[in-house]
């Protein structure tokens, strides 16, 4: 049976406090919920594990937060002898399930990406693969459930057909409308045929109704290039992801931790981020608000540091914002319901379960409350009740100079949906809400397994050392190092780029003496496990 | 009274500490007695203790330490303070957190993390006739391989009869074990074994050959100074365990402890 064995060699850090007012399985899950933890919080997760936990509530509010993967790295790699057996092999298999996931899925992008630059059309891929890898470092750590790509809008009408030729749908509208829809929206959902993937295309960051105008020209300019399973492909810049993450997780409310861990990881990620072109950007596009509320919460919640300008930012916001008071008798000024009173309640959002009635309209009020200027909320207003968008066009083919009356067709057909009389289309559900992501889009496992089985993995060019049956090999970026024993050594020996898992089988059967099937799940199980700890360029 | 300083050796460097506290002299006198010479040398650190208001104030090189309460803690930190500049003064050598004891043959390392036991079989080697190196730190040599005694007094915990959480154990009182001075070694030596024991209330006790690979690990998770070196160090230890024999000892009894290591010869004198 392959095995392996790793330690870590690092130096002890700094102590720190953290989430000390909530319930241990939060803090827990607070500590765990980032990719660097320092000797303090080891001995936090350390305490913590060996107290008297809800393991079974951990597990599922870490799945409903999407930091599974994360949960189980932290407590793997800080004490796992202190996590109940059942528990680490529950988190073990829901990780190694990611991971098959996760490349399955970057291998669908990477194929799309190639399609896009063989026709000429400029692509950023964003969230995603690109994302967990830029800010994470790991495809595994960062879970996400569809692909986005962000294009200029002239090309939406040029990406259909290439999409529907490698077998994508979309909502079936003529082209002749499009160029309203893509004045009235930010975003089309293709799903592939077999409902693997589903594909949001961007033209814009966030919906018309939650403004944030960043123009894809200038993220264009401004892109950076990344690594991806042995491609470059571009993506945005980190200054402008931050202000997009930021932009989201306001308009989602913060309602996953795993969008305000990508702000931590990515502040964490970028120690030299040019923090002064993000405000004066955030304020020349009125989402100052937006951006310290997602930093604050990073800061507060991740432990992450933050420059003392944004601290002052956050501390001072509210003191000069009229904010829409809660009570809804009359607009309040600053004081509690500056940023510190929103950051309770994305707390509350977060962490409490006894919010769900008044969720909706929680959630309405917060997205105004983000809002820096009062045209903005007047705004979110009108785009959701008045003006049409692509469904609406969809539901009815309105000849031109009768077009005014989707403005009217809108709220009546809102109110449809909402009394039942009318259906929403279906096509990969609204791209405005991910936490509504059909689970089906989800790949299977036999599937992900495939696109394993055909990968060429490659090992880094890391220390080896030789120890006969075993091989230690030195990560010292890292500071990590990992033994193998004599099958594993013999598995690594091949992650040279040219054999594939199942060459692997094939050469490692012929030295066995035994059939190929029966190596290639310990083969594929190994090299994932290289691939988990770093040890692979590419696979 | 004017007491003494106390030079505090290793190789050319020393650590000198200056009280005028009888009890703390007479511990700390104790404690290095045979790492103690008369007279300066390389001093690399300078240790004062004072006691000031029912404190102990300590000031090592520039820097004055907050004031402790109890002589018992104050001790501990002196103590780290000396050997951690002894340490820190020799960046060349490869620092372990482990004990050594030799007989004619070489030395047997027991490699650990406090608690693990290495001061309690050291100590019971060396009253069987074994030379002693070290029960605590130790330094290995990456040009030749060998190790080189730190010989600090051997101290053992007592056996409280409880099981006593990690966190709790710098707690326990520790008795010295007093050696003879020709039972000191003052060579390096090269290393015959290497043993990683633990202490396991489960079990009598339980002796395993470690593979080259865990053993490299291991040895590498005791390793002080490892940013130091880092491929040195990776590459001497490697090195080292393709050549010798490793094992992981747990136990809860030192008879039954010794009874494993006789059985793969490594108690003989």
């Amino acid at each position: 049976m392959p095995a392996l064995s790793a330690g870590f060699w690092q130096s002890k850090c700094d102590r720190s406090t953290l989430c000390q007012s909530q319930r241990k399985e939060v803090q827990l899950l607070l500590c765990c919920a980032r990719t660097s933890i320092n000797a303090a919080t080891a001995e936090t997760i350390e305490t913590l594990c060996y107290s008297d936990l809800d393991w079974h509530w951990l597990l599922s509010l870490a799945a409903q937060h999407d930091v599974t993967c994360l949960l189980y790295q932290s407590l793997q790699d800080t004490c796992p002898d202190a996590v109940p057996a059942p528990v680490i092999d529950q988190l073990r298999q829901d990780f190694q399930d990611w991971t098959l996931n996760t490349v399955f899925f970057t291998q669908e992008l990477l194929k799309l990406l190639e399609l896009f630059e063989a026709h000429h059309i400029p692509v950023l891929p964003y969230k995603g693969p690109a994302l967990a890898l830029t800010l994470y470092g790991n495809l595994s750590l960062r879970p996400f459930c569809d692909l986005d790509l962000l294009i200029h809008p002239q090309d939406l009408v040029r990406v259909k057909p290439l999409l529907a030729a490698q077998g994508y749908d979309t909502l079936a509208v003529d082209d002749a409308q499009e160029a309203a829809n893509l004045w009235s929206d930010s975003e089309r959902d293709f799903v592939r045929q077999d409902g693997k993937v589903v594909l949001d295309v961007h033209w814009r960051i966030t919906p018309r109704f939650f403004p944030f105008e960043l123009p894809v020209e200038e993220l264009w300019q401004r892109r950076q290039s990344l690594g991806l399973l042995g491609s470059t492909v571009s993506t945005l810049a980190p200054e402008d992801l931050l202000l997009a993450l930021c932009a989201h997780g306001a308009k989602e409310c913060w309602s996953k931790l795993k969008w305000i861990c990508d702000v931590a990881e990515l502040i964490r990620a970028y120690p030299n981020l040019d923090w002064d072109r993000v405000l004066v950007q955030a304020k020349q596009l009125h989402s100052q608000r937006m951006l310290l509320l997602g930093v604050g919460l990073a800061q507060e919640l991740l432990g992450v540091r933050v420059p003392e300008t944004v601290l002052a930012a956050i501390k001072s916001d509210g003191a000069s914002i009229i904010l829409p008071s809660v009570d809804r008798t009359s607009p309040t000024v600053g004081g509690n319901r500056g940023l510190p009173a929103l950051m309770q309640q994305v707390c509350s959002y977060l962490f409490e379960s006894q919010l769900e009635q008044s969720r909706q309209f929680s959630l309405t009020l917060f997205r105004l409350r983000v809002r820096d200027r009062i045209s903005d909320r007047v705004q979110y207003f009108v785009w959701r009740l008045f003006v049409p968008n692509v469904r609406d066009r969809q539901l009815i083919v309105l000849p031109k100079p009768l077009t005014f009356f989707y403005y009217l067709l809108r709220p009546l057909r809102l109110l449809g949906e909402k009394l039942g009389f009318v259906h929403r289309p279906v096509l990969g559900g609204n791209s405005a809400d991910e936490h509504q992501r059909p689970a089906t889009v989800q790949p299977d496992l036999d599937r992900a397994e495939n696109a394993i089985a055909t990968a060429r993995p490659r090992c880094k060019g890391l220390d080896v050392y030789d120890l006969g049956d075993e091989l230690l090999i030195y990560s010292s970026d890292r500071e990590l190092g990992i033994t193998l024993n004599h099958s594993s050594k013999q598995i690594w020996q091949l992650c040279d780029g040219t054999h594939t898992l199942e060459d692997m089988a094939t050469i490692l059967s012929q030295q066995l003496g035994c059939a190929p099937g029966a190596l290639l799940e310990d083969i594929c199980t190994s090299v994932m496990q290289f691939h988990n700890l770093g040890l692979l360029e590419s696979l | 009274m004017s007491l003494s300083p106390l030079y505090i050796t290793f190789g050319q460097h020393q650590v000198v500490v200056e009280t005028a506290i009888l009890d703390v002299h007479t511990t700390l006198m104790r404690w290095f007695y045979a790492m103690l010479e008369p007279q300066p040398s390389f001093i690399v650190r300078r240790v004062t203790i004072a006691q000031l208001a029912g404190n102990y104030i300590m000031q090592s090189g520039d820097t004055v330490h907050e004031p402790i309460g109890e002589q018992f803690w104050l001790l501990q930190a002196v103590k780290y303070e000396v050997v951690m500049a002894l340490v820190r003064a020799r960046p060349d050598l490869l620092w372990f957190h482990a004990g050594a004891a030799a007989n004619n043959m070489g030395a047997v390392v027991f490699a650990a993390p406090g608690g693990g036991g290495k001061s309690t079989l050291v100590a019971q080697l060396c009253q069987q006739g074994w030379r002693y190196l070290s029960d605590d730190v130790l330094a290995l040599d990456l040009a030749t391989g060998n190790i080189l005694p730190f010989p600090q007094t051997p101290r053992v915990r007592q056996n409280t009869g409880e099981l006593v959480p990690s966190d709790r154990l710098s707690q326990v009182p520790k008795l010295d074990v007093t050696l003879d001075l020709d039972r000191i070694c003052r060579e390096p030596l090269p290393i015959r074994a290497i043993v990683f024991p633990s202490f396991d209330r489960q079990t009598e006790a339980q002796i395993l050959p470690y593979s080259p690979g865990t053993a490299a690990l291991e040895l590498l998770r005791n390793c002080i100074n490892f940013t130091d070196h880092k491929q040195a160090a990776v590459q001497q230890v490697c090195e080292i365990v393709k050549q010798l024999p490793a094992f992981g000892l747990s136990f809860s009894n030192i008879d039954c402890a010794f009874k494993c290591l006789a059985q793969i010869g490594l108690t003989q004198i």
